[in-house]
């Protein structure tokens, strides 16, 4: 049940993704040119024949989904979905944790550098995997940090922002 | 032809050709091994390095590091989840689950001996059947392309997991985004929305990080990863019977492998996704794909490498660099005076003869090298999760960045990262979207292209004998997969209703 009610909202998510993506994103966002030879498809061709493709499976989807559903509400009675519902979101903190923190490091890199960065990541990540042994936390970081920076930085001469510690390294 | 082959035979035996391929191999196995390094970054920044050497020995090296490079991507793919390479992805969807059962190292063994199986056939195929194969690579027009890339589509059906619609979504998606960039018929943009990030397209590399490796970085941090239980690289050894079980798949892929490498432009990954889906419709096995099966590894594996000699078909008969490690390799040709094409093999016999010598012995290389790195790595496999995943975060970052030295690749690693947290929470296979977004481009340049040169006529699609040839294969793939998953699903259907009627009953 649980599964046929994931779909549905799945498919209704899908469809109104694709159908973005059909009646604005690829009105919006493709050039046009007003004339071209009938053997030149237009550039707005093939992006809409995938969507309206995506669009047509994903209310298939939605529409199987919800057939399921209707089906197995006539068989089995209504279970507790709140209590499933708090805590799958509980479940939903670290994960979004990890992601602030990947976004935070991005926002970050003209400033702190990439060096840097990945040194304070490192560390908050490891923190949020459950790492509490911090003497062997800062030796780790350390020696990542030495060797991503020489391999990248001295060896394969990648143009690495540094940030803060431009004048230093 | 026999003084040719003795003065190639002085021309390789010598130390330094002999440690520049062994040292270009284990490079290359660690290179592919670390997620965002890619086999032609490597053999670009070996080039500058082998000016100073003999043509010989800078070809051996840059060999080396592209073959080892190949395979490496297997090993963080298998344990990690964490593929190296793009070939590599299909790795992961059953070397990962193996890895979780605590079979990580019976994985990365047939992982090891497919790819050296592959890349001996595909050697030999590359020094007896060179013009045959560089013939028929030359028939291949866009309308023939355009027949192999619909074929090669037919794998998303055998990729999409439990639901075949959400694995064809899945799919849209991949040729949906794999659109976005410049128009190559009218150089206008498309989808970038004046994002000058967006004019290339999204990098490929980033997207295959974010959506295989954050999902498990970001599970790890959450604590919904289990502490799994690996068994120790050396004591899961492949047994005989094991071998014996997966060698049609590995012959399969290794075929696979030489045909798809043998044409310009397809690449490895194209090549280890059919093998995996032709190894599934075969195999007695194939319901096991994706959970975790040993045969599903090898077959990846085999197609994947099996490309690595073929690419180097149209190289050195024609000229024709077959993807971007080969076309740097052409680039090493050059510097050394020597010009590839049909004129090498009458004016460099001997420099022919000894670069066969040196790819036979690269197979026996890679056997060794791939050993050695499998000791190495079991000492990954026995790192807390806490320490490992957020190196191997770090790791991916430096990794996508330097792709492009562009910190927008790093923004596409994060939202493709949260696109794999949902597909993965909605049970949408990630696979189809891959190879979709990887086929994507040359099934849209071909199409274009065909109608281009026919000024709209679409009977050029089905103009030439290889056209019908890979038609006929795409119809009889689609039948087969819909034939299959028809019976599955109304086996699933007849299998679970009395059990729902039975627990109803219970309940009322």
């Amino acid at each position: 049940m649980q599964n046929a009610r994931n779909d549905l909202i799945l498919g209704c998510v899908l469809s109104l993704v694709f159908t973005l993506v059909c009646f604005v994103l690829i009105p919006i966002g493709i050039d046009v040119p007003k004339s071209h030879d009938p053997g030149q498809l237009s550039p707005a061709a093939y992006p809409s024949w995938i969507a309206f493709a995506g669009l047509g499976a994903s209310l298939l989807l939605a529409a199987s989904a919800a057939l399921r559903c209707i089906k197995l509400n006539a068989l089995t009675p209504r279970a507790n979905s709140t209590v499933k519902c708090t805590a799958r979101l509980a479940g939903m903190g670290p994960g979004a944790a990890g992601f602030a923190l990947l976004l935070a490091f991005y926002l970050s890199l003209d400033y702190v550098g990439m060096t840097l960065g990945c040194f304070l990541l490192y560390a908050a990540f490891a923190t949020l995997c459950g790492e509490r042994n911090w003497l062997r936390l800062v030796i780790v970081d350390c020696i990542l940090s030495t060797a991503l920076y020489f391999f990248f930085v001295r060896i394969a001469s990648v143009p690495v922002p540094q940030g803060i510690l431009e004048s230093f390294l | 032809m026999l003084e040719a082959l003795h003065q190639g035979l002085q021309l390789m035996a010598t130390t330094t050709n002999i440690l520049a391929l062994f040292a270009g191999m284990l490079g290359g196995v660690i290179v592919g091994a670390l997620p965002g390094l890619t086999g032609a970054m490597a053999v670009t920044l070996a080039l500058p390095f082998t000016f100073y050497m003999s043509p010989i020995t800078s070809l051996m090296l840059l060999l080396g590091i592209y073959k080892g490079s190949m395979y490496g991507g297997s090993i963080s793919a298998i344990l990690i989840r964490t593929p190296g390479t793009a070939a590599a992805a299909c790795t992961a969807l059953d070397g990962y689950p193996m890895a979780m059962r605590g079979e990580g190292g019976k994985a990365l063994h047939m992982a090891l001996y497919a790819s050296c199986f592959a890349d001996m056939v595909s050697n030999l195929a590359l020094i007896f059947c060179t013009g045959l194969i560089a013939s028929f690579a030359l028939r291949f027009g866009p309308a023939e392309f355009f027949s192999l890339i619909c074929f090669s589509l037919t794998i998303v059906a055998g990729l999409s997991g439990d639901s075949l619609l959400k694995g064809f979504i899945s799919a849209c998606f991949g040729l949906l985004l794999a659109s976005v960039g410049m128009d190559l018929v009218f150089g206008t943009s498309r989808m970038t929305f004046n994002d000058i990030n967006l004019m290339a397209g999204i990098s490929f590399i980033p997207l295959l990080i974010g959506l295989f490796a954050v999902p498990e970085i970001i599970k790890a941090a959450a604590g919904q990863k289990q502490v799994t239980q690996y068994a120790g690289v050396k004591s899961g050894g492949v047994t005989w019977a094991d071998f014996r079980r997966c060698f049609p798949s590995i012959c399969r892929g290794s075929l696979i492998g030489v045909v798809m490498g043998a044409v310009p432009g397809i690449g490895g990954a194209p090549a280890a996704y059919l093998s995996y889906s032709e190894a599934r419709r075969y195999s007695k096995r194939g319901a096991n794909f994706g959970k975790g099966e040993l045969e599903g590894i090898a077959a990846a594996e085999a197609g994947n490498n099996g490309v690595c000699g073929a690419t180097l078909i149209p190289l050195l008969s024609l000229g024709v660099p077959g993807d971007i490690v080969t076309a740097v390799m052409l680039g090493a040709f050059m510097m050394h005076n020597i010009t590839p094409g049909p004129l090498l093999f009458q004016d460099n016999l001997p420099l022919v003869y000894a670069l066969y010598l040196g790819i036979m012995l690269s197979s026996l290389f890679l056997l060794i090298a791939g050993v050695l790195c499998l000791r190495g790595a079991s000492a990954i496999i026995k790192a807390p999760k806490a320490v490992l995943f957020p190196a191997v975060c770090v790791i991916c970052l430096f990794g996508a960045f330097s792709i492009n030295n562009n910190a927008f690749d790093i923004l596409i690693l994060i939202g493709m990262g949260l696109v794999g947290c949902y597909m993965g929470r909605n049970r949408i296979a990630e696979a189809p979207f891959l190879v979709a977004f990887i086929l994507g481009p040359l099934f849209e340049d071909n199409l274009r292209r065909s109608l281009l040169i026919s000024h709209g006529n679409l009977s050029i699609l089905w103009s030439t004998p290889i056209c019908w040839f890979f038609i006929a294969l795409t119809v009889f793939s689609l039948y087969i997969t819909l034939r299959k998953e028809f019976f599955q699903r109304k086996k699933s259907m007849c299998d679970h209703a009395p059990s729902t009627l039975d627990s109803f009953n219970k309940k009322a």
